[in-house]
């Protein structure tokens, strides 16, 4: 009797604690993808409009400071049409590495094998357009079906297996990049021009690869925030187990959700191979830290549940700003990485201290 | 999309749009109207793969002290060894104005687009220390003569297994910097013109990846493995310095050439270090190239092409009495390009401080 009691109470509990985690909790997650108007928010929140707008919105404030700091500081090469068209090319293939940390840490996972995956799934394309005689047109699907299947390989051991992520990805990332060192020791190049025409074409001066990036970023926005997998991705990060019992399936959503990271990554080495007409072991080498940095400026927090695409997108172009305005600064090669590090230091920094105070004053 | 979200949505793309259009507005205005004098001054691009080694550094400053020489504004780029960052920092330099540029690439084959990019742009490019795949179009590429160098490394070498064992024989440990990179191909090919014609002498090839803390265990695991290996060459001064602190934690650094037990060792670049290691003589010799002159001829023939001055042809041999480099014969490299091809003498132990190597510059 006592035992049917106890477990009576034991389904009862928890699902209501579920209840109230998702409905009541102040998870950023929950708040960001709960549709509402202003007029539904309570007073307190109604206030503060502008301080709200800028502090939430701090990665923009961040890139709209360095464009004034550049432009100031490099006029004459700086502020002009042909280097803002070259900043978001440079930045679309590493920007869809930080798209993909996204994806993978909002539901509070990690994917270090992203720069290994980029190199190995545009390798695998070139032999069997350069070796094979395989179609270039194949050979994109294939880079791209080879990306995604890296991702659902960690994804499954991840999500299914429950590998530590970092651990699962660290050995993805040795394998490999490992692999194509073995394997694929000499550069390939010329790569078929078909196959470099979204990472290397122009149309009217203006480079496809943003247009490619540009249709993905609003691909993975609409998919975000509009449809259900979204929002499982961040009830998943947000609380895993409440997620589970409120019904998401929350493996499937991790395992989906390293498939989209590694079909990024695929995608990130098409642009990136087209763009160079070749692939070289050394490829994307080191992006996947520079990708977790744009996602953590952009807003995505390690600690999942939270992260926006227009955030990501905010990061993306802070990245892409810095590095333009340091190499057209003509800063001294020997300090450049060390400068560019002491930024990215204080931009978290800044990041960090605008989280408390929204924390503070603002929710 | 509530109303919220819309206006949350307006207000961002609001702040961008008004962040570049105030960003531009200060930078039409700030624009300084440069000089005649900066105006008519020539700009050259000197897009750097790597900073990180001595040699590199010297490479870099040597550019930068030639432009000053000539009258020309250098403006540099690190790419830190990796090819995709190299092709962005050259688009970042195309948009600077140049009038050429220098290039070390990081690989041969991804460098191909964007020297395509600086041929559109209708701009002379000269190649320094690495050349570009037969794939690019380029002026003209410096460096030292990888196969030559290192034969006369092989040749030295056998002539050291000549005295201990009165014929060409003995076991040589060669250690490779990286097999996919050009440059350690060619040092490998020239260590093996100078030992394949001698059936009597064995080359163990091991690769070190250029670092002395795998040369270490490499050669670690070599000699203990096979004790009697006579002779050491590699194709850095990196691994150099690896292998004679393995050899030394092992108990078998022999100092002096004509000391029984002495092991042989060849490298090359003729770092500071290494030279110490030649007076203390540990090691037996190293190929000291002239880079510092490599890096200033590369932009004089950048400036060369700019001002329509014709460049050597092949066949041709320069030389100089009393120069590291000379005599410079000019001839196609392997990828068909126009290439100097500068001469990079041997240091012994007794020709280590010739103030004329790179390594024994002041300031180094």
């Amino acid at each position: 009797m006592l035992a049917g009691k106890e477990r009576k109470t034991g389904r009862v509990t928890p699902l209501s604690k579920v209840k109230q985690i998702i409905l009541q909790s102040g998870n950023a997650a929950a708040r960001a993808h709960t549709k509402t108007s202003s007029t539904d928010l309570p007073p307190e929140e109604r206030t503060g409009g502008v301080r709200r707008f800028l502090v939430k919105n701090f990665i923009w404030v961040l890139n709209l400071a360095l464009i004034v700091f550049f432009s100031i500081s490099v006029p004459r090469y700086f502020p002009k049409v042909g280097n803002f068209i070259n900043i978001v090319n440079h930045m679309s293939w590493a920007g869809l590495l930080i798209f993909a940390v996204g994806f993978v840490v909002i539901p509070r996972k990690l994917d270090l094998s992203l720069d290994s995956n980029l190199v190995f799934s545009a390798y695998v394309g070139a032999i069997l357009m350069t070796s094979y005689g395989l179609n270039p047109i194949l050979g994109i699907f294939v880079v791209l079906g080879v990306g995604a299947a890296i991702g659902a390989f960690n994804g499954v051991l991840v999500g299914k297996l429950n590998i530590n992520p970092f651990l699962q990805t660290l050995a993805g990332f040795l394998i490999f990049r490992g692999l194509v060192v073995a394997m694929f020791p000499y550069g390939i190049y010329p790569l078929p021009d078909a196959y470099c025409w979204l990472g290397k074409a122009q149309i009217g001066g203006f480079p496809v690869s943003i247009i490619v990036f540009a249709i993905t970023v609003f691909i993975l926005h609409v998919m975000m925030t509009y449809t259900k997998f979204g929002r499982g991705l961040y009830a998943t990060g947000g609380d895993a187990e409440a997620a589970r019992v409120s019904g998401v399936n929350v493996t499937r959503s991790i395992v989906y959700s390293y498939v989209i990271a590694g079909f990024l990554a695929g995608l990130a080495g098409l642009l990136i191979s087209g763009r160079l007409k070749s692939v070289v072991s050394g490829l994307g080498q080191g992006l996947v830290f520079d990708a977790v940095t744009g996602a953590i400026l952009g807003g995505v927090s390690l600690d999942g549940g939270e992260g926006t695409t227009t955030g990501m997108l905010g990061g993306v172009l802070f990245l892409g700003i810095l590095d333009s305005g340091l190499n057209l600064a003509n800063i001294h090669p020997y300090f450049i990485q060390a400068i560019r590090g002491v930024l990215i230091f204080v931009a978290l920094l800044v990041d960090q201290l605008k989280t408390r105070y929204l924390a503070k004053y603002l929710m | 999309m509530t109303k919220e979200d819309r206006r949350t949505y307006l207000k961002t793309v609001g702040a961008l749009a008004g962040g570049l259009a105030i960003g531009g507005a200060i930078g039409w205005f700030a624009k300084p109207t440069p000089t005649v004098e900066e105006e008519e001054k020539i700009v050259i691009g000197w897009a750097a793969r790597t900073t990180i080694a001595k040699y590199a550094r010297v490479l870099y400053e040597a550019a930068i002290e030639k432009g000053r020489e000539l009258d020309v504004t250098m403006i540099s780029t690190n790419a830190t060894m990796l090819p995709d960052k190299q092709a962005q920092q050259i688009d970042y330099l195309l948009g600077q104005e140049l009038d050429g540029m220098v290039c070390t690439p990081v690989d041969s084959k991804a460098i191909v687009t964007s020297i395509d990019k600086v041929n559109d742009a209708g701009l002379p490019i000269v190649c320094v220390d690495v050349d570009a795949d037969a794939a690019a179009t380029i002026d003209a590429y410096v460096s030292e003569d990888q196969i030559g160098r290192c034969k006369l490394i092989g040749d030295d070498c056998v002539s050291f297994l000549e005295d201990r064992y009165g014929s060409k024989m003995g076991k040589v440990l060669e250690l490779w910097g990286d097999p996919i990179v050009g440059t350690a191909i060619r040092r490998s090919e020239g260590f093996h013109l100078a030992f394949d014609p001698h059936d009597d002498i064995e080359v163990i090839e091991k690769v070190a990846h250029w670092t002395a803390d795998e040369a270490y265990s490499v050669c670690k695991a070599q000699f203990t493995a096979q004790p009697d290996i006579d002779a050491i060459v590699v194709a850095n001064d990196g691994m150099v310095l690896g292998c004679v602190n393995a050899l030394s934690d092992m108990g078998l650094m022999v100092p002096g050439r004509d000391e029984p037990g002495h092991v042989y060792m060849g490298s090359v670049d003729g770092e500071p270090f290494a030279l110490e290691l030649l007076r203390e003589e540990k090691i037996d010799s190293d190929s000291v190239g002239p880079i510092d002159f490599n890096a200033g001829l590369a932009v004089q023939l950048t400036l060369d092409v700019i001002n329509g001055v014709p460049l050597a042809e092949v066949g041709d041999v320069i030389t100089e009495a009393g120069a590291l480099w000379s005599p410079m014969n000019v001839k196609l490299s392997a990828d068909g390009h126009l290439f100097y091809a500068v001469s990079a003498p041997l240091a012994f132990p007794d020709t280590a401080d010739d103030p004329r190597y790179w390594g024994n510059a002041e300031g180094v």
